[in-house]
């Protein structure tokens, strides 16, 4: 699941088609919420894709159905992108919208500093950390300085925490 | 007779557990590929479009609880776990939830 795809032929991606009424938004937006918690590439309007695994399969399910419930359609696909480089494309781009993610963290950590507060800010960190990686299915490199840049504040934090 | 999905997954393997352990002692389950295969007379849990799925911000484990009136605390403490590991929405904080996804994720 992890690394840029490399394989000969494309590997296999679950597809969410969905239309949901404009009013009331709140649906909406809690579908929103979810596509982009789960890291979903936007293919277009109203079509997401996640690399294909029996985790994404149903959440996308369950997210379908969440659709439906709200008055709206929704259905789900297994494709493959016809070409390498389109699914390079599209790992490139998921990608580096992690990255973005990581470096955020990274720029918090390193500028976190010792004391009791900085044991708050690296629980959070570290809740937020484990978020995008659930959502990182191409891991970039920012992902490994985010990591070390989380154990360097650990132990920044750990070293000024009496104990 | 119970049915549900093909596939080892956090919820699902926590259902049937659950089933077979306080509801139906002689529990028999089919798994499926595709909904339109559960046999009849079998009930079908966690999956799309059935009663005893995600419902309303539920995952499946917490909805057949509240159908099947189990009130037993540690039980809702297993479903916070549960519904953590697989809906990963962070209502409840359950830092174990990580370590039964990924035992789950070993199983396949």
């Amino acid at each position: 699941m992890s690394g840029y795809p490399t394989a000969s032929a494309p590997g296999q991606w679950v597809l969410l088609c969905y239309r949901l009424p404009r009013e009331p938004s709140t649906p909406r937006i809690a579908v929103w919420r979810k596509l982009k918690r789960l890291g979903s590439a936007q293919l277009g309007d109203g079509l997401v894709a996640l690399p294909a695994d029996a985790r994404t399969r149903e959440h996308l399910d369950w997210v379908a159905d969440e659709v439906i419930e709200a008055g709206g359609t929704a259905s789900v696909w297994l494709a493959r992108p016809a070409s390498r480089r389109q699914e390079r494309d599209l790992a490139r781009h998921m990608a580096s919208a992690r990255a973005a993610e990581y470096e955020a963290i990274t720029k918090q950590a390193t500028a976190g500093g010792a004391g009791p507060a900085s044991a708050v800010l690296l629980r959070r960190l570290r809740a937020e950390f484990g978020r995008v990686t659930r959502r990182d299915f191409f891991p970039p490199a920012e992902r490994t300085a985010a990591r070390a840049a989380l154990d360097e504040f650990a132990a920044a934090t750990n070293a000024s925490v009496p104990t | 007779m119970w049915a549900t999905r093909a596939g080892v997954h956090i919820d699902r393997a926590a259902c049937a557990w659950l089933i077979h352990r306080f509801i139906d002692p002689d529990a028999t389950f089919v798994f499926v590929d595709d909904p339109e295969a559960v046999p009849a007379e079998a009930t079908p849990f966690d999956m799309r479009g059935v009663e005893l799925g995600h419902q309303g911000g539920d995952c499946s484990f917490e909805t057949i609880l509240r159908r099947h009136d189990l009130t037993d605390p540690v039980l809702w403490q297993l479903a916070a776990i549960v519904h953590e590991a697989d809906l990963e929405d962070e209502r409840f904080d359950a830092p174990e939830a990580r370590a039964s996804t990924s035992s789950c994720a070993g199983c396949r």
